[in-house]
């Protein structure tokens, strides 16, 4: 076959040519049009039909597709006149900007009132007279009593105990599937309007919408920074390893080639990146270098006794099975993530399995056409002494520790390491988006002030809904709402519970006098003409509360920011509330974006489960099957098996969640180090083959493939590591979690194997002999 | 005389002739809508019952009503709107008292609670039963002269009818609105047409009335008003029929004291 290829040479390269040109003409094509490329919004993570994602989608639809940002802000004091008047504007503004469609603040609520005619009015507690002015002292006594006289909006706009701090509570779009940056431009927006008043000592931000923002801002910065790290790293670390321009060259079309059409065809299908998927050029930048490596190596060392054609064809032969086999289990470590229910981990999947597969086909179609063009003479007449010495000059240091006493270390160093086992015991799926940035981001520092001045930073919406003929007002069921609303406004986690029972029960004071009876116990007619009344009175807050025909009610609980596993015990808590007080045939469902992104923890368990299920079947099928041998499977298994387990371990023990991103830790940590041990051992048979004893073999197998593992594994590492310096931490916690993997699995490949395999091949080797003599007496 | 003197003239007639255009359309407008409310002046009172069916993506609704209307010498309109169905607002009545120059004033009875309670007029932009009309939106219908500002734009037909097509400005407090395109037809002067835009200039609403019969020989009222919400495509139809004009309501039907009779 590479005959074949080496005949049809030019066909060979322009057919890559192509691939190559077209890939770049599609990416260039995606990244100057108008679409986005990113998109962290929640619908991206979901198949369609996900029943999440349905109840979700389906209190976006009635209720509107809306989503609530907090903004805290803090002062000297919230009614000295300067900052009201600031306020004001402030207010004003933001309703301005475009994709916000309400603000709540002290100085726009309403409230209602009898007007000196007697009539119901429904209007702004702070007088519109007022917004031009700077307040008189009386003014603001006035203001201040109306406010404090609503207790509605005490505990989610402000504090009566606290003067210095007030928050501002803004609606804005919530389109799910919206590849326009709308929330980045939102976000930077108010945070520039907030910033222009001196009369504000302090803000903070917080909210769904400003976590995708920042989440959309960390993606585009790290898909362009991932691309310069790794790509420097390539070249730096090729040109060094390498020795050669021409085989850096070689090195850096094997990884074009192989990354830019998987980004080419997300690119035609108009997917946009998002958190996961923007580490798919890094890795595969990274992973599609190992075979070439190997192949490299391969050739140089046969040029030293063959011409160009000859030594590429015989070290094609050579480690064809290895790549073959290296490749199928890579590819099959990524189709396992294919298998997860989270839509960018799918994706990570299906297109690293495809530039995997790329990376071996040129590197077993174009890479020999290559290397016989640009060596055309064999390396024995010109350059042969120095270019023999090429062949394990690292990996030969490495032979004497493989003996000796240096045996108990290792062996002590690799218990050590089983040790953190202990620790996989610790691991836990659970998610906290606002932990995901650094310290010092201002969304960081946003969740834990606004936590801290007492105000809910989490929107949770409670939806209750009723059966076929039936409504809020229907006999007995107003009175359980009122039930269920008091059992959830005690639970620890509800701040402040938003609901249109607080603005029926307002109208109701106004209309009948606050001792005009019992609310609980009203007719299903009156609170419906109650409802009428306030909604005529022009009270356009209760359609945030109440769909369908009055027959859907939403809460709102204003908790504070909860990781899933809380929220799981927030759900429960709500569920039983539920089943206490409600009537049966009322639905409750607890969702919200928050909620949604916890839901995703499920499937995250999942992911990383068949993930690794996927793995441990192909590892113990697969490997005994490759090195047509029990015993060297076994060992293979060991040999990958402990550095992921030690990983996990660290993982447990570090407290690491598994989340997005740290779920496909198993998949891609396997299916990026195993190759090692597959080269390696596939060489220790070859030379088992040419009659070598098994010590001999291990040591030519160090020698000869030892320097590209130690190659790889330092471009592997140095390109997880590259992830490590993400701003997005999961990404960084998985960069550094593959990173300590690969680390490991190179020790226990060039360290640990040998020793194995030596101590193994010595009691075959005796068994045999043993036999031997027995055959003989 | 030099140039600069001459550039100066014909900047000044130009400026004149102009502002001559605008304030000729302005007065155009006004016309119009003087006419319409002269054509229709005269009618005493009349009642119709209205079926208003709300539509969404997901669901049609159906809401039963009465509407009797008053005409007031010098001082506007009155109305009564008596609500049938659905059941829980049924008996429920609103009374409005739209005045040529102060603000309206408007009335609820709740029969739950067999109370009458003055509601403000300051809020108008409240959806009208849940549906897109707004109170502001029912009360434009009826011409109050004094209470918008007028700009003819050209002549532009309304599925084929000839109209003319007026911009009308809010001149009252507290407007959903910063603009009314109105489209009125130049035979008969009745509305055809109507698009609002919201503060921000966006077109907001479109409302289309057709069905227009003649009642007293000369009195035109329409069957059916379809409003369509251009933010949310939500939509809904205003179906008036059994007009009445001989009922013969007095002041004194249409009052507060009535309300709860």
């Amino acid at each position: 076959m590479i005959e074949y290829f080496l005949r049809y040479k030019w066909a060979v390269i322009l057919f890559w040519v192509f691939i190559l040109f077209a890939s770049i003409y599609a990416i260039a094509d995606r990244v100057l049009s108008k679409n986005t490329i990113i998109d962290n919004s929640v619908g991206i993570w979901f198949r369609q039909g996900d029943p999440d994602l349905k109840i979700y989608e389906d209190v976006n639809r009635d209720f509107g597709k809306k989503e609530w940002m907090m903004l805290l802000l803090h002062a000297k004091s919230i009614y000295e006149p300067h900052f009201l008047k600031d306020l004001v504007n402030i207010t004003h503004r933001i309703e301005n900007i475009k994709h916000v469609n309400k603000v709540i603040s002290i100085t726009n609520v309403h409230d209602f009132t009898v007007g000196s005619d007697g009539s119901l009015q429904y209007i702004p507690i702070y007088n519109k007279k007022w917004e031009d002015k700077l307040l008189s002292p009386e003014e603001i006594q006035q203001f201040r009593r109306n406010l404090h006289n609503n207790p509605i909006f005490e505990g989610s706009l402000f504090h009566q105990k606290d003067n210095g701090t007030t928050m501002l509570l803004i609606q804005t779009d919530n389109i799910i599937n919206s590849i326009e940056p709308y929330r980045i431009k939102v976000v930077d927006e108010i945070k520039g309007i907030v910033g222009s008043y001196p009369s504000l000592t302090k803000y903070s931000l917080a909210g769904t919408s400003v976590v995708i923002a920042e989440l959309n801002r960390a993606s585009q910065r790290d898909v362009i920074l991932f691309y310069i790290l790794v790509t420097i790293l390539i070249i730096v670390v090729g040109y060094f390893t390498l020795k050669s321009t021409k085989d850096l060259i070689i090195l850096l079309v094997v990884v074009s080639s192989s990354a830019l059409p998987p980004m080419a065809l997300i690119a035609i299908l108009g997917i946009p990146y998002n958190m996961v998927t923007v580490m798919l050029p890094p890795i595969l930048v990274t992973l599609s270098v190992c075979d070439v490596i190997h192949v490299i190596n391969a050739f140089h060392y046969e040029r030293i006794t063959s011409d160009s054609s000859t030594a590429i064809v015989t070290a094609i032969r050579k480690i064809w099975v290895p790549c073959l086999w290296t490749t199928v289990i890579t590819m099959i470590g990524f189709i396992s993530l294919a298998f997860s229910h989270v839509i960018p981990i799918l994706q990570m999947g299906v297109y690293s399995t495809l530039g995997i597969f790329l990376a071996w086909l040129i590197t077993m179609t174009c890479v020999p056409v290559l290397l016989v063009l640009f060596w055309p003479r064999s390396s024995e007449l010109k350059i042969g002494k120095r270019e023999s010495k090429k062949v394990g000059h690292y990996s030969r240091k490495l032979l004497p520790f493989h003996s000796g006493r240096y045996r108990w270390l290792w062996g002590g160093v690799t218990l050590v390491l089983g040790l953190t086992i202990f620790g996989v015991g610790k691991l836990e799926v659970d998610t906290n988006y606002t932990e995901f940035f650094g310290k010092q981001m201002y969304i960081s520092k946003a969740y834990p002030d606004i936590n801290k001045a007492g105000y809910g930073n989490s929107p949770i919406l409670i939806v209750l809904e009723y059966p076929k003929g039936k409504d809020f007002a229907t006999e007995g069921y107003y009175k359980a709402l009122l039930n269920f609303e008091d059992k959830i406004r005690k639970l620890p986690e509800v701040n402040k519970l938003m609901t249109f029972t607080d603005l029926l029960g307002r109208t109701d004071e106004i209309f009948n006098g606050k001792n005009s009876g019992d609310i609980k116990n009203y007719t299903s007619k009156q609170l419906h003409q109650l409802y009428f009344l306030s909604e005529l009175a022009g009270n356009d807050d209760l359609k945030d509360y109440l769909a369908k025909n009055k027959t859907m009610v939403k809460l709102v609980s204003m908790s504070p920011y909860m990781s899933s596993l809380q929220l799981a015990e927030f759900k429960k808590k709500i569920s039983s509330a539920s089943h206490s007080t409600l009537p049966a045939d009322i639905n409750v469902e607890v969702t919200g974006t928050t909620v949604q992104w916890s839901n995703m923890d499920k499937e995250i368990s999942h992911t990383e489960m068949n993930s690794m299920y996927i793995l441990s079947i192909v590892f113990l099928v697969l490997l005994p099957l490759i090195f047509r041998s029990f015993s060297l499977g076994v060992i293979g298994v060991l040999i990958n098996m402990l550095p992921l387990a030690a990983t996990f371990g660290v993982m447990g023990l570090l407290d690491i969640k598994i989340n997005l991103a740290t779920a496909m830790t198993g998949g891609i940590a396997i299916g990026s180090t195993v190759d090692s041990t597959i080269f390696f051992i596939n060489r220790v048979r070859f030379c088992l083959a040419e009659k070598m004893s098994w010590s001999e073999a291990v040591d030519n197998a160090v020698i000869t493939v030892g320097d590209g593992i130690i190659m790889t594994s330092i471009i592997l590492t140095g390109g997880f590591f590259s992830l490590a310096t993400s701003s997005f931490l999961p990404t960084a916690d998985f960069g550094g979690l593959v990173t300590i993997s690969i680390i490991l699995a190179v020790f226990m490949d060039i360290i640990v194997n040998p020793i194995v395999l030596k101590i193994v091949g010595k009691s075959i080797e005796g068994k045999s002999m043993e036999s031997r003599v027995e055959n003989i007496g | 005389m030099n140039n600069k003197v001459s550039i100066k003239i014909c900047v000044t007639v130009l400026l004149f002739g102009v502002l001559g255009i605008k304030a000729s359309y302005a007065e155009d407008g006004l016309k119009i809508f003087q006419e319409a409310l002269r054509r229709d002046a005269g009618y005493g009172n009349f009642e119709s019952k209205v079926t208003m069916t709300l539509r969404n993506k997901e669901e049609t609704r159906i809401r039963k009503m009465t509407i009797i209307n008053l005409e007031m010498k010098n001082d506007g309109y009155r109305s009564m709107i008596v609500f049938k169905s659905p059941p829980d607002v049924e008996g429920t009545k609103i009374l409005t008292e739209t005045h040529l120059t102060h603000d309206d004033e408007q009335w609820i009875y709740l029969p739950a609670f067999h109370r009458v309670k003055q509601i403000s007029s300051a809020n108008k932009t409240s959806p009208f039963m849940g549906s897109e009309f707004t109170y502001e939106d029912i009360n434009s219908l009826n011409i109050v002269i004094p209470k918008f500002s007028y700009n003819f734009i050209a002549n532009d037909p309304v599925s084929g009818i000839p109209c003319f097509k007026i911009e009308r400005k809010p001149k009252y407090e507290n407007s959903a609105y910063s603009r009314e395109i109105v489209w009125i037809d130049t035979v008969n002067y009745t509305i055809q047409k109507v698009e609002y835009y919201d503060l921000s200039g966006v077109l907001y609403k479109t409302l289309t009335i057709s069905g227009y019969k003649r009642y007293l020989d000369k009195y035109f009222r329409a069957s059916d008003m379809q409003m369509v919400n251009h933010k949310n495509n939500n939509s809904t139809i205003l179906d008036w029929k059994d007009y009445d004009f001989k009922g013969g309501f007095t002041k004194e039907d249409l009052s507060v004291s009535a309300l709860n009779r």
